[in-house]
């Protein structure tokens, strides 16, 4: 209900809630989480803190078409984990949170067709592979469906919730607030177990195409993830691990859609404007050709298009018409919309290969590690705070699957933790310093007063002396893009570029009281904006730290462009909370599976399997 | 799915259904289908002996469903009622009145038909569910509102068939109108007499609580349970003010019996009524004759009016069904009182129905005087008299009356308790303000369950029926004084996983049976609902399945649809009939042996307003060339607007495919009564040749 | 990538607190213009283009069109949900019309 706006701060209603587990996100691995605990134990009191609504949010709000960590036939945990290691170049990884995880992935995913989502099958029955360990589903309905789940146990969902903070006892992680996006409520969760699973952080960077007028959110991830999650973790103190290790894939450019599905799912090659196959050069086959690492085969369309071999493309012209229907049917189940690209360009890919160039940089823990350091149980560094999905750090190629299991292992981590536990105690102070900081911004717009002339038809908040957040946000994605590796500077950065984008960070922090919102969506804009900040700063710091180029792509450092052995090593953060500044640590890597990181064993061909 | 046991039973109907499909071959092919346990077919499967051999498997085989391909399932139901099995697990498969008898003329397609009509039976069954109907608490108490002829008698009736009664009365005094008349016809009784009995009756009945001076304040709660408030008040008096008090009752069920009031004939200034002291109504006429000893014998000369009012598009538009015989019984009342005084009764038409006309006949020959003819104004002449001047009809001539007396007999309207109660608890009413109802089928129901009408509210009638139409009332409302109610678990079922809260079926729903539980999600009141699956229909996440039909069993029998169950060329046109019209039109276009084209496969739905957008647009997904929605016209739905709401549902689907270049007029809406069989084989032939020229749904070719 | 509402179709939700569209949206940027009583998208540039609005419409009064930035005029893609399966038309500038029918839940 829309209602009036208040202009003091005794106007804002409270809502106190008090919860055994407080889950703050509830997509995909959020879900997970409730689902097991209350499996677990049916009688453990589940709070989701839903920033939209939970029968879409997320990262799976359009579908999925393919489910990217399944062990086949012939696979097994370890080499799963195995392969997951040299894709990342050998690591670091925390292999004991991947094995942990591989223990148990096939289970969630078998949970999800038990659910009712369909998944393609061989003329066997088997899972119908289209990569090693990737499988097709036509999941259009994959996020209703795991949300039907999660309502079936009757957990407290409170959609259109936007966390602002969490609740500390001394080092104790009690709860978290959150304000209502719909009724405008300051809300004050006490829970004896906090799990962040706010998903990634997009719109840190500019988005390639995202200077059009209606095409600012034309990015891969879900923009509505802004790495609240993080954020709040940073400002209590938790520890952040392999920041540095952004996510930047290649994708169809423009669009900026995933193209696994066409690489993968229907080997098609990438190409460049000559037409040569771009991983058969020289230059990529020392390095494994199709099966190297990630970061080489993503950041290799970016190098032939700033060496002037550009356009690249995926060849799909040898695509039968079968093929290209069932190329636009896996798209119709994870990014809809680019069907419909193709179809307002007039384009036939069985004509015309598929443009493809590289990505804004993303922090998804569920990609690549970074994200919070965390225990075999998923807790974080601060008691009662537990990570799961993309937030949980150290350990990458989670993807859908993986991130099912994260939550399915959080959820036990937690369970572990509240028995004999109680709610710990409020400090009423830091809550109503918390209230203030949150509303703020809409207190200052509601007393706001009109200063300029304003034509007729435009946005009213141009009359205002103030900061718009889309402002801010414009400013800080092109500050990263151009001063901190974006996909605009090829991914490349080095330590002065990183010294100039923390002073703006730092500046654009300072002014972040000049802020204003006139109604409760632009207070959203708000915070997503002074959290992407708090992420950002972060990111900035691991990348400067990194003095090596150990994932070009992913982490270019054109001051030092070669691998630094003595940085073979986990690259972490913490705020100091006397000080205010963040430091930074390290710690050292443990290798669990014995052999060579940077080799994958050979894939296993399943028994009659066509080529 | 493993654990379900199908039990098929084929009946030939005497060899009748064999003539035509070839059972065997179908026999044969369901036998190799997954859950079935055991085919068989029979001569007579409504006999004793086929009711016997059916019991006899389900017994011996532990069958926990069946399909019985037979005659319609409005057919037989009696026969079929009592198999050992609950009656939500047996599917009756129409393979005689709508494939057998229909298609006569074509064996091949009646076979095909046949198949995949119990392919889809089949596929239904799967998803049965064993329900039970559900017991619901009742009191034993009734409210009448209103003290008058029609309420008392109610009161009366409810309280010998067991029940406790409030009778409440929002006069100080019971006997309404009644009381006022000096005597009823067509006896001529003393209202006295009668009304004495009565009171009597109630004083003496200990189940019965009379509360004049009381009005109905609200009414919450279900049939069963209404929870109604009602508050008396004391009447002032000069040292003491007026006083409320309000209590609540509970009660299984409501008779309103607010009665009705008269026409006052003011604005028709013509007459003079209020200005001229001679001219009076009926009911002026009763107090008159009853208060004053001489009245009648003193009327040397009266004019009785007749339709003042009434049959008149500025005031009544209807006839008030009482006046004739109200007049007739005055005049005759004057002749009694001094056969030489003089009467004439002008009229248009003289309504005198059944054993009344013997009264008219009496009136006549006792010299009372009837003239077809109504003076278009009267006037007073220099003598005081009331000069009537009225173009007889019948004599083809003007005459002239100087009345003593003119009675303008005006009609009964609406009463303002009505309205009251109306406006207190939510009763449709007609353009009139009378209480609205299904006239024809249940002229005792208001549009509520539960909450019944007897005497005036509902429309003008005299003491007689008023009484008869108390008993009715009674029996009626008896249902719900029980103590205990079994309901049939046909009511809608609300996936709360599902549902978002978007209140359509709230909003939808014509007998009002939905309410918001305290997280603001609709649930149904069982006893207000009379599952016509409207709500189902309505929903745009599909939420919402019928006890006796889910969405799950309509998407399961879209999924196993032949949709080339012909052959290539032929249309498959998937006909939703409601059960009430259009569905026994189809039955009885196959018993009159009008052949039809076996194009057509039909789904029951209780009303065409079931139909779910959804489950209309993925019967197009999946490849059907055509969707029939085959309903009652809009004023005829059973259930209100059931057609209406289905008419925009299709609409909604053929805009969108239009957008998606696909044809709307696969879509089709008709409206077919029960009565014209020939309108629906109609209906199927013409469908089906559009169809064919429209070509194949491109979707059936993925 | 934006969507939009159709005017005439729109109802908003029979005047609801919140029609549909605006529940589902994973941006918050669905909302009911209470004047007219329509739905509509605040921010056209912040759409993601998921499509829950348009799928979810019961008046399929949403339509999705790419930014001109990325594609030309005229293109359609039209969703069309059953209980267990969705059937999608694709037409391109040219006028072709594709269609994709596909389960998306199995029945149990």
């Amino acid at each position: 209900m829309k209602k009036d706006l208040p202009k003091t701060i005794t106007e804002v209603e409270e809502i106190r809630i008090e919860t055994d587990l407080l889950i703050i996100g509830g997509g995909n691995s959020g879900c997970f989480v409730a689902i097991e605990a209350k499996e677990k134990n049916p009688d453990v009191d589940v709070t989701i803190m839903e920033k939209a609504h939970i029968d879409r949010s997320g990262a799976l709000a359009a579908g999925m078409d393919a489910i990217n960590t399944y062990i086949g036939e012939g696979e097994t945990p370890e080499s799963i984990v195995r392969w997951s290691r040299a894709q990342v170049g050998g690591g670091p990884l925390r292999e004991d949170l991947a094995l942990s995880n591989a223990a148990i992935l096939n289970q969630c995913v078998e949970s999800l067709e038990a659910w009712g989502v369909p998944f393609k099958k061989d003329e066997k029955g088997r899972y119908k592979r289209r990569g090693r360990f990737d499988i097709s589903i036509h999941g259009e309905q994959l996020k209703p469906i795991i949300a039907e789940k999660t309502k079936s146990y009757k957990p407290r969902i409170l959609n259109r919730v936007a966390a602002t903070n969490l609740l500390k006892d001394g080092d104790r992680v009690i709860g978290a607030t959150g304000f209502g996006i719909r009724d405008g409520k300051f809300y004050v969760i006490k829970a004896k177990a906090t799990i962040v699973s706010t998903g990634g952080a997009a719109g840190l960077y500019r988005s390639a195409t995202n200077d059009g007028t209606t095409s600012h959110h034309q990015m891969w991830m879900n923009p509505f993830n802004v790495g609240t999650g993080y954020a709040i973790g940073i400002r209590a103190g938790a520890e952040f691990t392999l920041m540095e290790q952004r996510w930047c894939a290649t994708r169809v450019k423009d669009f900026c859609g995933p193209v696994d599905t066409i690489s993968v799912g229907y080997k098609a090659k990438m190409i460049n404007a000559k037409e040569e196959l771009i991983l058969d050069s020289p230059r990529y086959s020392g390095l494994g050709g199709d099966t190297a690492p990630r970061y080489i085969r993503a950041n290799a369309p970016m190098s032939e298009w700033s060496e002037g071999r550009g356009p690249t493309f995926v060849d799909t012209r040898h695509l039968s018409a079968g093929a290209v229907k069932d190329l636009k049917i896996d798209y119709l189940n994870e990014r809809p919309t680019y069907v419909l690209f193709l179809a307002a360009r007039g384009q036939d890919p069985a004509k015309e290969p598929l443009e493809i160039y590289g990505s804004d940089p993303y922090i998804v823990g569920g990609h690549t590690a970074s994200g919070y350091w965390v225990d075999g149980d998923r807790m974080a560094t601060l008691a009662g705070l537990f990570a799961a999905g993309e937030c949980a750090g150290g350990m990458p190629n989670k993807f859908v699957g993986g991130c099912a299991a994260e939550g399915v292992l959080a959820a036990r981590g937690t369970l572990k933790y509240i028995s004999g536990m109680d709610h710990g105690k409020l400090d009423e102070n830091q809550l109503a310093a918390e209230k203030e900081r949150v509303f703020a911004p809409l207190l200052r717009g509601a007393t706001l007063e009109a200063k300029y002339t304003l034509p007729v038809g435009q946005d009213p908040r141009w009359q205002y002396d103030a900061v718009t957040p889309e402002e801010m946000e414009e400013r800080l994605q092109r500050l990263m893009d151009e001063y901190a590796g974006g996909v605009g500077q090829f991914f490349k950065c080095n330590e002065e570029q990183l010294n100039y984008a923390l002073k703006h960070i730092g500046m654009m922090k300072k002014q972040v009281n000049k802020l204003f919102a006139t109604n409760l969506h632009d207070l959203v804009l708000v915070h997503d904006v002074v959290d992407r900040l708090d992420v950002a700063e972060v990111v900035v710091l691991h990348l400067r730290e990194r003095r090596e180029c150990r994932w070009p792509g992913w982490q270019t450092r054109s001051d030092y462009p070669e691998v630094d052995p003595s940085l073979d090593c986990y690259i972490n953060s913490r705020k100091n909370l006397k000080t205010s500044e963040i430091e930074m640590l390290k710690r050292p890597y443990q290798q669990v599976l014995p052999g060579d990181r940077t080799k994958a064993p050979s894939p296993i061909p399943l028994s009659a399997e066509k080529a | 799915m493993s654990d379900i046991k199908i039990g098929v039973f084929l009946c030939t109907c005497e060899g009748e259904i064999e003539k035509t499909i070839a059972l065997d071959v179908l026999a044969q092919e369901a036998s190799g289908r997954a859950g079935v346990v055991s085919v068989r077919k029979d001569s007579s499967l409504c006999s004793e002996r086929g009711i016997s051999a059916i019991r006899e498997d389900i017994d011996k085989l532990g069958l926990d469903r069946v399909l019985i391909a037979a005659c319609s399932p409005a057919l037989k139901t009696r026969e079929f009622a009592d198999l050992g099995i609950n009656k939500y697990m047996v599917e009756r498969v129409n393979f005689r009145e709508q494939c057998s008898l229909c298609h006569a003329d074509n064996s091949e397609h009646a076979t095909k038909k046949a198949r995949a009509m119990l392919g889809m039976s089949l596929e239904k069954v799967r998803h049965s569910k064993a329900l039970e109907p559900v017991t619901v608490p009742a009191v034993k108490t009734a409210l009448v509102v209103g003290g008058g002829v029609a309420g008392i008698n109610a009161a009366l009736d409810l309280a010998a068939a067991g029940a406790e009664v409030f009778l409440i009365e929002k006069n100080p005094h019971l006997g309404g109108k009644v009381s006022e008349l000096h005597r009823y016809y067509p006896r001529l009784c003393p209202p006295s007499c009668g009304l004495e009995l009565m009171y009597s009756k109630l004083e003496s009945n200990p189940r019965i609580h009379v509360l004049t001076s009381s009005e109905v304040e609200s009414l919450s709660g279900s049939p069963g349970h209404f929870s109604v408030s009602i508050k008396t008040t004391s009447p002032g008096t000069i040292k003491s003010p007026e006083e409320y008090q309000v209590r609540t009752i509970i009660a299984g069920a409501v008779v309103v019996a607010t009665g009705w009031e008269p026409f006052d004939p003011r604005p028709l200034t013509e007459y003079g009524y209020g200005r001229l002291e001679k001219v009076i109504t009926n009911l002026d006429f009763e107090k008159s004759a009853r208060e004053q000893g001489q009245f009648l014998a003193q009327q040397k000369k009266t004019a009785f009016i007749q339709c003042v009012g009434s049959r008149d598009e500025r005031h009544l538009p209807y006839c008030s069904d009482v006046c004739c015989m109200v007049s007739i019984k005055q005049a005759l009342l004057l002749k009694q009182a001094n056969p030489d005084n003089e009467v004439i009764i002008y009229y248009n038409d003289i309504r005198t129905p059944g054993e009344y006309e013997s009264v008219y006949r009496q009136a006549r020959t006792s010299g009372i005087q009837f003239v077809k003819g109504i003076p278009s104004e009267l006037r007073q002449d220099e003598q005081g008299k009331i000069s009537v001047s009225v173009f007889d009809l019948m004599a083809g001539e003007r005459t002239e009356f100087a009345a003593d007396l003119v009675v303008l007999a005006t009609g009964m309207k609406a009463s303002r308790g009505t309205t009251a109660l109306k406006d207190a608890i939510g009763l449709a009413t007609n353009k009139e303000n009378f209480i609205e109802s299904h006239l024809q089928c249940h002229p005792q129901d208001s549009q509520r369950e539960g909450i019944f009408t007897a005497g005036c509210c509902r429309a003008p009638m005299d003491v007689s029926r008023s009484i008869e139409s108390a008993g009715a009332a009674t029996a009626k409302a008896l249902r719900y004084l029980q103590g205990e109610m079994a309901v049939s678990p046909d009511y809608p079922v609300v996936d709360i996983l599902k549902c978002d809260r978007c209140k359509r079926c709230v909003e939808e729903c014509p007998f009002k049976a939905y309410s918001y539980d305290d997280k603001g999600f609709p649930q149904v009141d069982i006893l207000k609902c009379r599952a016509c699956g409207i709500c189902m229909g309505g929903c745009p996440i599909g939420a919402i399945s019928l006890g006796e039909l889910s969405i799950e069993q309509l998407s399961g029998m879209l999924d196993v649809l032949d949709t080339s169950y012909l052959g290539e060329d032929e249309p498959v046109i998937l006909g939703f009939l409601c059960k009430n019209d259009a569905y026994r039109a189809a039955d009885d276009a196959g018993l009159k042996g009008i052949p039809c084209p076996a194009n057509l496969i039909s789904v029951m739905v209780p009303c065409s307003g079931a139909v779910n957008g959804m489950i209309i647009a993925e019967a197009i997904s999946k490849g059907v060339d055509g969707v029939l929605l085959a309903g009652c016209a809009d004023n005829q739905c059973h259930y209100l607007h059931g057609s209406a709401l289905a008419k925009t549902r299709l609409a909604d689907v053929s805009n969108k495919l239009k957008e998606m270049y696909l044809e709307p007029e696969r879509l089709r809406f008709a409206s077919i009564s029960r009565d014209d069989p020939e309108k629906f084989a109609a209906t199927v032939k013409e469908y089906a040749e559009e169809l064919k020229q429209l070509g194949k749904n491109p979707l059936r070719i993925q | 990538m934006p969507v939009y509402v159709v005017k005439d179709k729109c109802d908003g939700c029979k005047g609801k607190d919140e029609p549909l569209c605006e529940q589902i949206c994973i941006g918050d940027l669905m909302t009911l213009n209470s004047d007219t009583g329509k739905a509509y998208c605040r921010s056209l540039r912040d759409c993601w283009d998921c499509m829950s609005c348009t799928k979810i419409c019961p008046k399929g009064a949403i339509e999705q069109r790419i930014p001109y930035q990325l594609g030309y005029h005229g293109a359609k893609l039209i969703p069309m949900m059953g209980t267990d399966s969705i059937t999608w038309t694709c037409v391109d500038i040219d006028g072709k019309v594709e269609r994709f029918s596909f389960r998306t839940r199995n029945k149990h």
